[in-house]
């Protein structure tokens, strides 16, 4: 049985963002494509929502719907953003730009492309400040050189002035978190903001990250397929597998008790000091057999059946619902139970 | 500086091969001076007469002597005699220059004006009917021969519509005003397939960055449309265009040989068909060689340019 993760915020605060029944498609040549399928979720003032699941699942265009910056193909088809009480779908595109960069930020997975190479990391900070807070050119200067200060970069006044090639991976993420950061953003969307850099620079990006969110109060929504990296930074865990979520919880309860196979074939998927949570023998690492399906030929049950040891006839036949299958711990399988029985 | 150095000592292959292939082409060609001046004069000289001329001006002498000859003149300044003309070269070449160069300018500068901020509207707006309007002129730009839009021009313009000279140049020294008048149609018809061919390179140069990543940065800061294209995308967008900037200066001169023909404009360009038409060795040297040192410069400028766009390149 695992610990409830320590939580300091009231239960009754009034979340950040509230994701509700989102659905968004890719209109293609001949037909639509549902990329995120009814998916809700809800994010505190200060909280970290891990968002896990293999490329393709959907959590980078939850993300981008939620920041209404998807490619134009994509469309959010249904479902409510609430974000400080208003519903961003259908917020006239002017009144969104003053959210973005400013309310919701974004970091992405590149950081050797996701800044300008044309401009001075400075400009590039100041940007977003004269934008959105309204400072003079010489200000924002001062002001982007103190968020340089800010996210540990050595001499940021010499460096501010440089051009993101002259830095290195972890500087440039470091440079993006400043630049998500400038406004003071309620939420952050971290979309696999470590994947590209070493595994000491993660640690330190990751850390940076928390000790700005706690003196931020900022919600991070932080989309990563590294289950450690979730292990060590998230409140809660959102799953997604072929478009949904199937499985929801805090991070302790999802690591001790998954109630969804393809949250248990992630976690025998990562080695582990200690015991392996599947038993497979010798130590060698559990791999989930087949791929994930295409969103062209989804089946008509649960996407995840195919690949699935427990499915049963009606896995193939019906889409589970998702149900509170243990306190505050909901996932969305037929067979949670013996899921669950699987582990002891 | 010592980039510029390596780029002027690069240079100098460039311009010594078309130094040797133009005064070998030239000498492959049937006749010589002489010939074509005792043609004209339609007087019977004397082949003996012929000969001496020939002695005279050293073109029966081998001719890598004639060429080795040739280089040592021209690398003190003396690019020789247009026995053409009568006249030193660079007597005939000097007062071409302002024609062509005036007239290439504006067209290139036109080109600039019209295909940068039309490409980048048609690679936002993909598939619009400005962008449809903008390849369906492109591909006829590029598809137009010089003789055929300027034919076209002094058809419409200047005869039918009576609205611009014809023909000729005026310097600007002499009236400003004559001079732009008759500098519009031939810049047009230079400019024309220049800005087919900068639109189509810009548009997808334009398309290109508007998918990259920061591109996406640049929208999640907040900013609009305008400047996401204007602040983020246009400075390295323009980059690949400033490159075919440098290599179709060379394109310019080409076309200025056809446009001065049909414009009967005193360039460079008409010089030389008239020095090649003549068999006017030096002359034709020279205005090849006023050419390639013309374009090895834009080239330099275009990379000093270029190391101004790209911060990336001022380290290397």
């Amino acid at each position: 049985m695992a610990e409830a993760s320590p939580t300091t915020l009231p239960e009754n605060v009034a979340p950040v963002i509230a994701v509700e029944g989102l659905r968004t498609e890719l209109a293609l040549r001949d037909r639509v494509l549902p990329a995120v399928i009814d998916v809700s979720f809800a994010l505190k003032r200060g909280q970290t929502l891990g968002v896990v699941g293999e490329s393709g699942c959907g959590k980078s265009m939850t993300a981008l719907s939620i920041a209404r910056l998807l490619p134009p193909i994509a469309r959010i088809a249904a479902g409510r953003l609430l974000f400080d009480g208003r519903d961003l779908v259908g917020l006239p595109e002017p009144d969104m730009r003053r959210v973005r960069g400013r309310d919701i930020s974004m970091i992405f997975q590149e950081p050797m492309t996701s800044l300008n190479p044309v401009k001075t990391i400075g400009y590039q900070i100041a940007e977003v400040l004269m934008l959105h807070v309204g400072l003079t050119r010489r200000q924002a200067w001062d002001a982007a050189i103190e968020k340089l200060r800010l996210v540990k970069i050595p001499e940021p006044a010499r460096r501010a002035g440089e051009y993101p090639h002259q830095l290195s991976g972890g500087m440039r993420q470091r440079v993006m978190i400043a630049i998500a950061l400038a406004c003071n953003p309620k939420l952050l969307l971290a979309d696999e903001p470590t994947t590209a850099l070493d595994v000491t620079i993660q640690a330190q990006i990751m850390e940076l990250m928390a000790e700005l969110q706690e003196s931020l109060g900022t919600a991070i929504m932080l989309i990563t397929h590294d289950l450690g990296l979730v292990a060590e930074n998230a409140d809660r865990v959102i799953v997604m597998y072929a478009g949904r979520k199937v499985e929801e919880a805090e991070v302790n309860e999802l690591f001790a008790a998954p109630c969804h196979p393809y949250t248990l074939g992630l976690l025998g998927s990562i080695p582990e000091l200690g015991a392996s949570l599947t038993r497979t023998g010798r130590g060698r690492l559990s791999e989930i057999k087949g791929s994930v399906p295409s969103l062209t030929q989804l089946p008509p049950g649960c996407a995840f059946a195919p690949r699935c040891g427990f499915a049963s006839e009606q896995c193939h036949r019906a889409v589970p619902p998702l149900e509170e299958k243990r306190p505050g711990h909901i996932a969305a399988c037929w067979h949670a139970d013996r899921v669950l029985e699987s582990l002891s | 500086m010592q980039f510029v150095i390596k780029r002027v000592l690069a240079a100098i292959p460039v311009v010594f091969l078309t130094s040797v292939i133009i005064f070998s082409l030239m000498r492959l060609l049937p006749g010589d001076p002489i010939t074509v001046m005792a043609g004209q004069s339609q007087s019977d000289a004397s082949p003996e007469l012929l000969q001496q001329l020939r002695h005279q001006y050293g073109f029966d002498r081998p001719v890598y002597v004639q060429y080795g000859l040739w280089v040592q003149r021209a690398l003190s300044g003396d690019l020789g005699y247009s026995v053409y003309n009568r006249l030193p070269v660079w007597d005939v070449l000097r007062p071409r220059i302002l024609p062509t160069a005036q007239i290439g300018l504006t067209a290139w500068i036109l080109a600039i004006l019209v295909s940068l901020p039309l490409g980048a509207y048609t690679a936002v707006r993909m598939n619009s009917w400005v962008d449809w309007l903008g390849t369906a002129l492109a591909l006829i730009g590029a598809a137009m021969p010089y003789f055929l839009t300027g034919g076209l021009f002094i058809y419409f313009v200047a005869m039918r519509g009576g609205m611009l000279p014809a023909s000729g140049f005026v310097s600007p020294f002499v009236d400003f005003w004559q001079s732009v008048r008759t500098t519009i149609l031939p810049a047009l018809t230079l400019t024309f397939a220049l800005i087919a061919v900068l639109t189509r390179q810009a548009r997808s140069s334009f398309a290109e960055t508007m998918q990259l990543a920061y591109i996406r940065t640049a929208r999640a800061k907040g900013l609009g449309e305008g400047a996401v294209v204007f602040r983020h995308a246009a400075q390295n967008a323009i980059l690949p265009v400033v490159t075919i900037l440098g290599l179709q200066l060379g394109s310019l001169f080409s076309g200025a040989v056809v446009t001065e023909t049909v414009f009967a404009v005193p360039g460079v360009g008409r010089l030389l068909v008239d020095a090649i038409l003549s068999r006017d060795y030096a002359v034709v040297q020279a205005v090849v060689l006023f050419i390639t040192l013309s374009v090895v410069l834009a080239n330099l400028l275009v990379d000093i340019a270029y190391g101004l766009l790209d911060p990336r390149i001022k380290q290397s």
